[in-house]
């Protein structure tokens, strides 16, 4: 399957799959040292590093992108972001941290997408690639 | 898109190497939400960046163009880590990078206000002011008490505003990007008897309803005092991300409800006693009525709040295991202690922390062990519930009490969470 959409930090990224329906943010939702979901999130039992973490929109603390950059040189930042809308938290979180985001698909990625599916995302032009788990 | 010749110049590098990475950090940042221009920004107000960022963003840099505040972070980087209790050098790298930052930010003018409430201290914003911020509370108090425009900012982007005098004039600096997308009608609840922690669960229930939403609430008694409308607005960007909610009569751009929705197809929401009790219930999590530590000041608390407390603790003591935290700025504290509050306060054993965030509060690195912390501070009880950002920064996850102030200040003489 491909879904096009809006690039708002560019860059190319490839892995699994981690697929929440509710708001995400680094700081609360987050373990930064380990990239696990907090206990109280959806996210709870799953780790974001190295995976494309596809989720509605931010919520929280403008300490985010701060927390990003820690996040960061710890190894553990996912490797790419899908989002149905981009919040500038978000977004700020990728340009300072570098990695690719791609918002406003043509199909809402939240449910068009599972998790464990492995995608390969393309955002200079828009392109997300999802290949099923199978 | 489209730069002014100012604009163009800083984008070229004539001003020099930081206001040309600045310009490129913003334009990159406006041009992901398709911005067409920038806008002149009057004011910033900054989480210290990383050493690494702030060097190369500064770099032929004098002074900040606009005026500039410096927000409040961990008690590791003032004087108070021997009375909080906390291990001596236990700060770790983030509050390291924190405290060289903020240095390097006075040498080029910004003001160490430290705190999240910089509104207390001068950095006032006016009707129609572009501001940039940290801080998701004092970002929604602007747009929404003050009538000032500016959104989530996060990073780096309040240092490169500074630097230029300019933000992306994108979402909430822009007239039509700001009208309510649901309308809120608390008629069924009991305004005037609600106290601020019974407006902070309503604020809560809010933003995880509106979730990205702009809101409106329709209305409340035009008599409500700042301090209502801060514990009110505060939570509504942690549950969700909402970061503009009309007060009709009160909003300066909302006289009534026409003007706060525009053009929208609002949806219509009633408030009910459901909903604040559900909230409570989502930032109650201790399992038994034995208080550790009373947290009061998320945000930091005004004098005003720190008058009542003192009132509530005149000539009483509070009991000896508990720890009773009064968080503020320096600015609240010199003029507390002019009025006569600090010694009576501390005379009934609290601690007055300035230039702290204590929603982001490394409990894990307190020398005694603490279990359960009650505050009257949707916002702060949030974060503690969850352990913040994990025990790296020294956070651990809390259980907690939550209602208003007296009710927290009774629990710090008691020892026990009333019911």
């Amino acid at each position: 399957m491909i879904i096009k959409g809006h690039c708002v930090k560019k860059g190319t990224a490839e892995g699994e799959a981690v697929v929440i329906s509710t708001p995400f943010s680094f700081v609360g939702d987050l373990d930064i040292a380990t990239g696990d979901g907090n206990f109280l999130h959806e996210l709870a039992g799953q780790n974001i590093a190295g995976k494309i973490l596809v989720f509605p929109n931010g919520r929280g603390t403008t300490s985010a992108a701060l927390a990003g950059y820690y996040v960061k040189l710890l190894g553990k930042l996912p490797a790419g972001m899908i989002c149905r809308t981009t919040d500038p938290v978000v977004a700020l979180n990728a340009i300072m941290n570098d990695f690719p985001v791609i918002d406003r698909t043509d199909v809402d990625p939240v449910t068009a997408i599972k998790t464990g599916d492995y995608i390969k995302m393309n955002a200079n032009d828009g392109v997300i690639e999802v290949i099923p788990k199978v | 898109m489209i730069l002014t010749e100012e604009e163009k110049r800083m984008l070229g590098g004539e001003e020099g190497p930081g206001v040309q990475k600045a310009m490129e950090f913003l334009v990159e940042y406006g041009e992901a939400f398709d911005a067409q221009r920038m806008i002149e920004v009057n004011s910033s107000h900054i989480l210290p960046d990383p050493v690494e960022w702030l060097t190369n963003l500064t770099e032929g840099v004098d002074d900040f163009k606009i005026m500039t505040t410096l927000h409040s972070g961990s008690p590791y980087n003032t004087d108070m880590v021997d009375d909080l209790g906390l291990l001596e050098g236990e700060g770790g790298y983030a509050v390291e990078q924190n405290g060289i930052a903020i240095d390097m930010y006075k040498q080029k003018g910004a003001f160490l206000t430290l705190s999240c409430a910089p509104y207390l201290m001068g950095n006032i914003i006016k009707y129609g002011n572009v501001f940039t911020w940290a801080g998701s509370s004092g970002i929604i108090i602007n747009n929404s008490v003050y009538g000032g425009r500016g959104n989530r900012e996060s990073g780096v982007s309040m240092t490169c505003s500074a630097i230029t005098g300019r933000t992306p004039d994108m979402l909430l600096t822009r007239d039509e990007k700001r009208k309510a997308e649901i309308v809120f009608n608390p008629r069924g609840l009991d305004l005037d008897q609600m106290d601020e922690a019974d407006y902070g669960a309503m604020g809560y229930y809010i933003g995880e309803t509106a979730n990205n939403k702009n809101v409106a609430i329709d209305t409340l008694p035009k008599s409500i005092q700042f301090e209502k409308l801060k514990y009110l607005l505060s939570p509504m960007p942690v549950s969700g991300a909402v970061s503009m909610c009309h007060i009709t009569g009160i909003t300066p751009e909302a006289s009534n409800l026409e003007q706060a929705i525009g053009a929208n197809k609002p949806e219509y929401l009633s408030l009910e006693l459901k909903d604040i009790k559900n909230a409570v219930q989502q930032l109650t999590t201790a399992d038994s009525d034995s208080v550790d530590v009373v947290m009061l000041g998320c945000p930091h608390m005004t004098i005003r709040e720190i008058k009542d407390a003192t009132a509530l603790l005149e000539g009483k003591k509070i009991s000896e295991n508990v720890k009773l935290w009064l968080n503020t700025n320096e600015a609240v504290y010199v003029l507390a202690k002019k009025m006569g509050y600090i010694d009576i306060l501390e005379n009934a054993g609290a601690v007055i922390l300035r230039e702290i965030c204590i929603a982001m509060f490394p409990f894990g690195k307190l020398k005694d062990q603490v279990k359960n912390v009650a505050t009257n501070s949707a916002r702060c009880a949030h974060y503690m519930v969850r352990g913040g950002m994990g025990e790296l920064v020294g956070q651990k996850v809390m259980g907690s009490m939550y209602g208003s102030s007296e009710k927290c200040i009774n629990a710090a003489i008691s020892g026990k969470w009333g019911e």
